[in-house]
């Protein structure tokens, strides 16, 4: 009896490893990028994402904790372009000699590079380019590609299961953003404000035209000066959606809105940022909804 | 013609130098300390108002190469003995040795306290508190040597392990002998909003005063509630107990930082401590309202403390602390 029950512990715990040795461990920085490589990763991947949808993903803090999902994973995903910064100390943390860290910004056509030296005089300025691209929905088709090529190195007998996948994830969003385009054909060049500046390839995307930062420079609050020349910008443009993301007060948004007659909407940067927004394709469901529902009226 | 052609190809060849140079440059930032301060403590200074540059922290940084990295810190003090400090010069391995030991050399903050390995701009509060001061001296507990670390397997609770042996020569009353330290650390996330982190250290050497050998067992806690991205709560709380042939001497402080908007933080502080080799205690309570008007790159602390000296009468401090700060230094670890 002793015997075979060490026999059934042994064969439990051997199959358990096997189930461990055929997916692939990875850690990604943002909602975003773990959506994403479980599109293409499918059932070989298990992933896991430092940041929650709901921060504010410019300052995540460098948790312990975070470090012991980096040491089992075989691959990091980041956004890069100097956003996610709070992942070097965390991967070096980590002491994991085996992992590889994919950058999925390297192919990214990158906009608002400045051609100026850039230094804190300009608030948060991100020195490599705005960094916010997963926003556009063709960039997560850029993403995606990265990621199957990267997951193909690293376990290439999935390799058909990675290309089935992407295809997949292609079709899908590239069906997605037809839809989204003939339902923005009406609104298109509509001026909004933002509260940040992450909005630009979502807008270039779209076919918005971003006329103001409630935030005076990028990272820094708004003071009464600044949000009163976006009451004559609001007035004067005729801006209808003033948006901004959930982590950010709601005073400064509402007060515009309420004096402007402007309405100020709640809108979606990352995956779990809302309750409703479960997938990558969902960011621009909902914002689009949330956008088009007030420029109806 | 030639000349221009050599000296097109002169400024190329010193263009590709600079880009090549730029890129291997370690990080450098520069984190000036500037305090105005009065108090009424009795003596020539009494309701005196003081301007200090209290220091200039110069953090060089960088990766060695893909197995080890290096970082310095150079303070430039208000202090006419010492104006030029080395804080910390250490090299770390941090890949390639086994079981998943990282290796530092130099010198460094020994890890012995949470507190003890953050830097002093990095305090939630203005004072490093009177218990370091005492027995680790004013700049914290630093020295020449060798610390070894690694990761303890427990499971999703994070654990570190680390043993330090330095020289003694950098340590406050300038011990001539060897001194041995050891830390271990747990970091418990207990939920998306809430982590806290214990640890317990101890440390042996042999006082230059007494030739007496002294013990040390210090507890630490740290624990913060973020509910939001510009609403938490951290408390801090450490204690020291000090064992010699002579006595048994002990001193501790808690302290509390509440951020209740993006630019606003308040927070208080309790400390109570003897001296190494002296009962006699001091306590000081302080409260201190902080104001960041650009996250990260400038704080102002503004503090009113009050302090009992043994034996003599309390005094007030009033201070403003403002901390600016220059270059990519990188965000610290919890």
């Amino acid at each position: 009896m002793k015997f075979k029950l060490i026999i059934s512990a042994i064969v439990f715990i051997a199959g358990q490893f096997s189930v461990c040795a055929q997916t692939i461990p990875v850690v990604t920085s943002t909602t975003d990028l773990k959506s994403i490589v479980e599109s293409v990763g499918g059932t070989h991947v298990q992933v896991s994402s430092i940041a929650r949808g709901d921060q504010n993903i410019h300052s995540v803090e460098v948790l312990p904790s975070y470090m012991l999902k980096i040491k089992k994973a075989k691959l990091y995903v980041k956004i890069g372009m100097g956003l996610d910064q709070w992942a070097d100390p965390l991967i070096d943390g980590a002491r994991n000699s085996d992992i590889s860290i994919l950058d999925c910004s390297k192919d990214i056509t990158k906009l608002d590079v400045p051609a100026y030296k850039v230094d804190a005089s300009h608030g948060d300025v991100h020195p490599y380019g705005n960094p916010h691209y997963w926003l556009d929905p063709k960039n997560g088709e850029v993403i995606a590609r990265e990621i199957c090529d990267e997951l193909s190195r690293l376990s290439p007998q999935y390799r058909a299961d990675f290309e089935t996948n992407l295809a997949s994830f292609k079709q899908i969003t590239t069906s997605k953003i037809n839809s989204w385009e003939q339902l923005m054909v009406p609104y298109k060049g509509s001026k909004v404000i933002v509260y940040h500046d992450d909005w630009r390839y979502f807008a270039e995307a779209f076919g918005f035209d971003i006329v103001g930062f409630i935030e005076p420079k990028p990272g820094l609050e708004p003071t009464p000066s600044h949000l009163y020349e976006l009451t004559k910008i609001i007035k004067s443009q005729g801006v209808k959606v003033i948006g901004f993301q959930p982590y950010f007060s709601d005073q400064a948004p509402n007060s515009l809105a309420s004096q402007t007659g402007a309405t100020a909407v709640k809108l979606a940067t990352s995956v779990g940022c809302m309750d409703e927004v479960h997938s990558y394709g969902d960011i621009f469901e909902y914002n689009l909804r949330q956008i088009i529902s007030v420029l109806k009226q | 013609m030639k000349f221009y052609i050599c000296a097109l190809l002169l400024a190329f060849s010193i263009q590709n130098r600079l880009t090549a140079q730029s890129s291997i440059n370690p990080d450098i930032s520069i984190i000036p300390n500037f305090q105005v301060s009065t108090s009424d403590q009795r003596g020539p200074d009494k309701g005196k108002i003081e301007f200090n540059l209290e220091e200039v922290e110069m953090a060089i940084q960088s990766a060695l190469n893909p197995y080890a990295r290096a970082d310095i810190f150079v303070a430039f003090a208000n202090d006419p003995a010492e104006p030029l400090d080395i804080e910390e010069a250490y090299f770390t391995i941090q890949k390639g040795l086994p079981l998943n030991f990282n290796l530092k050399g130099g010198k460094f903050l020994v890890d012995f306290s949470k507190l003890n390995s953050t830097h002093a701009h990095a305090f939630p509060f203005v004072n490093r508190p009177t218990y370091q001061q005492s027995f680790f001296g004013e700049e914290g507990l630093k020295d020449v040597g060798v610390e070894v670390n690694t990761l303890i397997p427990t499971g999703d609770i994070y654990t570190k392990w680390s043993g330090t042996v330095a020289t003694g020569d950098e340590l406050d009353g300038a011990r001539q002998n060897l001194f041995f330290a050891s830390r271990i650390n747990s970091f418990i996330q207990a939920s998306d909003y809430t982590g806290f982190e214990i640890g317990i250290g101890t440390a042996t050497g042999i006082s230059d005063s007494t030739s007496k050998r002294f013990k040390w067992y210090n507890a630490d806690l740290k624990y913060k509630w973020k509910k939001s991205q510009y609403t938490s709560l951290t408390i801090w709380a450490e204690g020291l107990l000090s064992r010699s042939a002579l006595n048994h001497t002990y001193g501790f402080y808690t302290a509390g930082t509440y951020q209740f908007m993006r630019r606003f933080e308040t927070g208080a502080k309790y400390d109570w401590s003897q001296a190494i080799n002296s009962k006699n205690a001091t306590q000081t309570i302080s409260a201190n309202f902080n104001f960041l008007p650009a996250e990260e790159t400038l704080v102002f602390r503004f503090l009113v403390s009050n302090t009992k000296p043994h034996n003599e009468k309390s005094y007030r401090t009033y201070l403003v602390q403002t901390i600016f700060s220059l270059g990519p230094h990188k965000a610290h670890v919890f």
